[in-house]
């Protein structure tokens, strides 16, 4: 069975009484690219963290599920809010195997100590893929490297801020994933190089990839994103395809 | 090794070196500037005082006073053991202090490390007052526990005396072993450094590197332990110096031979070419601990190589 | 009680203990009775008497003159100094960062121990050379901490616009860096030099010949005695070294204290 569907089903998280995200729904398909937007605080983030499980605080997820399904409908995982082995086990299954991460601040998320053709080979050799040179440089040509011999032995801290970007959607991509879940992965990069980058996701997505990308850059969103989700206060207030729901008053 | 590296190494070297020289001219310096003289607290008949004064050259320029402290030309000893010479005398007690300060210092590190890598460990309330207790105090509770223990026995009839018995008689694994345990322990040093090697693992736990690999379900072991490598070289360093001065009061608390007696016999007697010497030792030792963890630094963490 | 509530009755303590000393009332040569010697707590002597039939509860009151006020110039120096040059290479940075770093790097180039017998050596053991060689054990450690967060605090957006619209360097430095940035953590420094000078006097005194000697009453010279005469009474030979170890612990705590609501203001 493949997996097709990533869902986020009811999420509540709360970090003490007021909840910070408030019963969030939304699922994405395999070639998919779905956005979620929404002004600083809306709680974009703390959303996709909560699909890999990397929701750091107490109470943390209180309700909800993520899931991850097959082409016939049945969960292949599911990730319960539960505190515990169960929820351990899920997030095992899921982690690397079925979702992939992209973090906001890419280059402190980049191993200080490894070189990038290192840690593209770490990856590789994680996911049970071939881990050899031309594999390693395969992954980082297809997250957009035009020469990716050139990065194998640099360290993290002399990239740029969106190479150190494409390097992470590199290591994504090296997991073998299906789903990917990008966290801002255009933060602090000029115009060019985002619309570039975006281009780069957009391409994956065509491939097959499923990808839920978390952003604010509402221009790009309209050109490339398939669906949004936008949320307000931690509330879902609009879903939609992308054309309709950011329409020329939004921009 | 590559250029970044060399040039990071040599230029900690050259770091690490400069600030003992510094340190040794302050020393000399002082002494200089100290009221009085060393050959007043011998005699106040002129004569004789000028005669010492030249034989223990104690009008040397300050630079020459350098020179000498840092090249081991010390002289001979004046009052601990006259004539004798003082670098063979220095050398002689770091050979019987050096297993004592390895030992204390791998017990620390082996039980600091271990202490403080265990995850979700509730933290023990009760280390404050344990570890509170100097060096000696904790010294004075092992001998009379270990006495009053072994008196309580053979008055029991359980136990013959033991060779060890009514310490600090007699020599004996025992003693070193208790030795070494107190200066590990003593004046909160394996507190310090369990609590400083936790709340940096703990950092590096939530860093965002650790938390990537986290996400795409790599294990994080390896990582952990190169990013928490450079805060144990620091805090293995800082306890190591601190270990110098804690040989002093073990070394006299157990009445055992070594450089913290020979040190300690010199400031109480006020040999000054002893004194010197042992300063200028104690200064080499923190500064080698320093350039050991300065050394681990660099190698272990990439963008130090950048920033020196 | 709570552990905070014993660590601030034990500091209270020691200070009524050192006012009490000073109000005077306690003489070291009339207490001395050797037909009362190695007696048990009573109701005139609360903790016992020592081999010479001297009070040892008074003895403590009294050993708290050898630390009490020159514990308090460590800190001085500590802080001062410290506080000082790290002050002066946070605020200006470059060669004057690493100019005042190099001279305050100067005391920590010994080990702290070792560097306090070797100034008690070339100069005198008097308390005031214990207070200034405990207090610059610590220089080094005060002007790394207080260079680097005044340091990372100088950059920040509102110190520069404060100081874009005139107000006073020395407002900003002192009210707004200095005094809600660092205080606690030179409160912290100021506690741990403290507690070095406790532990360096009573260990000085405690192996004889540097530190206080007899008949002047120190807590050191106390557990020696304690140690050699095994014809005192229990609580005789336990009061000194738990009425040190409780001092200690307290200045542990309270220092840990100080550094948790630290951390919590820094974040």
């Amino acid at each position: 069975m493949t997996a097709t569907i990533l869902e986020v089903r009811k999420l509540v998280i709360s970090a003490g009484e007021a909840p910070l995200i408030d019963d969030v729904s939304f699922a994405v398909r395999r070639g998919e690219l779905l956005a979620v937007v929404g002004a600083s605080g809306a709680g974009k983030s703390l959303s996709g963290r909560a699909m890999v499980g990397l929701v750091p605080f107490l109470p943390g997820v209180v309700s909800g599920e993520v899931r991850v399904l097959g082409d016939d409908g049945t969960a292949l995982v599911t990730v319960p809010s539960e505190v515990g082995p169960a929820r351990e086990r899920a997030l095992k299954a899921l982690r690397g195997r079925l979702v992939g991460w992209i973090p906001q601040d890419a280059r402190a998320a980049l191993s200080p100590i490894d070189t990038v053709g290192r840690q593209v080979a770490d990856a590789l050799r994680h996911a049970g893929r071939p881990h050899d040179r031309d594999s390693m440089l395969e992954a980082l040509a297809q997250a957009g490297f035009p020469q990716p011999a050139v990065l194998v032995n640099c360290y993290p801290h002399t990239l740029s801020g969106g190479m150190a970007r494409r390097v992470q959607v590199a290591l994504g991509l090296s997991t073998g994933a299906p789903f990917l879940v990008a966290d801002e992965p255009t933060t602090g990069l000029d115009r060019p190089v985002q619309a570039r980058l975006v281009q780069t996701l957009r391409r994956l997505c065509d491939g097959g990839l499923g990808l839920v990308w978390i952003t604010h850059e509402l221009g790009l969103v309209r050109r490339f994103a398939d669906h949004v989700v936008v949320l307000e206060r931690g509330c879902v207030v609009r879903k939609g395809p992308a054309t309709e729901v950011i329409d020329e008053d939004s921009l | 090794m590559s250029g970044a590296l060399a040039r990071a190494l040599l230029a900690r070297t050259a770091a690490v070196v400069g600030g003992l020289v510094a340190a040794v001219a302050a020393l000399v310096v002082l002494l200089k500037a100290a009221p009085g003289d060393a050959a007043d607290l011998v005699t106040t008949d002129p004569t004789l005082r000028a005669r010492l004064v030249a034989e223990w050259d104690l009008d040397a320029p300050i630079h020459e006073a350098v020179g000498a402290a840092l090249s081991g030309r010390w002289g001979q000893s004046w009052t601990v053991r006259p004539g004798a010479d003082v670098a063979d005398l220095v050398m002689e007690a770091l050979v019987q202090s050096v297993p004592l300060w390895l030992g204390a210092w791998a017990l620390t590190l082996a039980l600091g490390i271990g202490w403080s890598s265990q995850a979700g460990r509730a933290r023990w309330q009760g280390w404050p007052v344990l570890s509170a207790a100097p060096v000696f105090l904790l010294g004075w509770a092992a001998i009379v526990l270990l006495n009053e223990t072994a008196f309580a026995a053979m008055g029991a009839g359980w136990i013959n005396r033991p060779a060890w018995f009514s310490l600090p008689d007699s020599t004996s694994f025992l003693r070193s072993a208790l030795a070494m345990t107190v200066l590990a322990a003593g004046s909160g040093g394996l507190r310090s450094f369990v609590d400083g090697a936790r709340s940096r693992l703990e950092v590096h736990r939530m860093s965002p590197a650790v938390e990537a690999l986290v996400a795409r379900g790599q294990p994080t072991r390896r990582l952990l332990a190169w990013l928490w490598v450079p805060d144990l070289s620091v805090l293995a360093a800082e306890r190591g110096a601190l270990l110098f001065g804690g040989l002093v009061v073990v070394e006299r608390v157990f009445a055992m031979p070594g450089a913290g007696s020979l040190f300690w016999e010199a400031c109480v007697r006020r040999d000054q070419p002893v004194v010197v010497a042992s300063g200028v030792v104690a200064a080499l030792g923190v500064a080698l601990l320093r350039w050991l963890a300065d050394m681990t630094r660099v190698v272990a963490d990439p963008r130090l190589r950048e920033l020196t | 009680m709570t552990v905070r509530a014993w660590a601030w009755l034990v500091v209270g303590a020691v200070v009524f203990a050192r006012l009490l000393s000073w109000l005077g009332g306690y003489d070291i040569v009339a207490d001395v009775d050797p037909s009362n010697s190695g007696a048990a707590p009573g109701t005139a002597a609360w903790l016992g008497t020592d081999a010479l039939g001297r009070d040892i509860a008074w003895r403590m009151v009294k050993a708290t003159d050898a630390f009490v006020v020159p514990s308090v110039g460590a800190a001085l120096v500590a802080v001062g100094l410290g506080g000082g040059l790290g002050t002066l290479g946070g605020w200006f940075g470059g060669t004057i960062e690493r100019a005042s770093g190099a001279v305050a790097g100067l005391p920590g180039a010994a080990p702290r121990f070792v560097m306090v017998l070797l100034l008690a050596t070339i100069f005198e053991p008097s308390s005031v050379v214990l207070a200034v060689g405990c207090g610059l054990a610590f220089v080094p450690q005060a002007a790394a901490e207080v260079a680097a967060r005044l340091g990372a605090m100088r950059r920040t957006a509102f110190v520069e616009a404060s100081l874009v619209h005139g107000v006073g360097v020395a407002r900003v430095l002192g009210g707004h860096l200095l005094w809600t940035g660092c205080r606690l953590l030179l409160l912290r420094l100021a506690l741990q030099s403290v507690a070095f000078y406790v532990v360096v006097e009573t260990t000085l005194s405690y192996l004889g010949a540097l530190g206080v000697q007899e008949p002047l009453p120190s807590f050191g010279n106390m557990v020696a005695r304690g140690l050699v005469d095994s014809r005192l009474h229990l609580v005789a030979r336990l009061a000194p070294p738990t009425a040190l170890w409780l001092l200690l612990s307290a200045l542990l705590h309270v220092d840990g204290v100080v550094a948790r609501r630290d951390s919590r203001r820094a974040t």
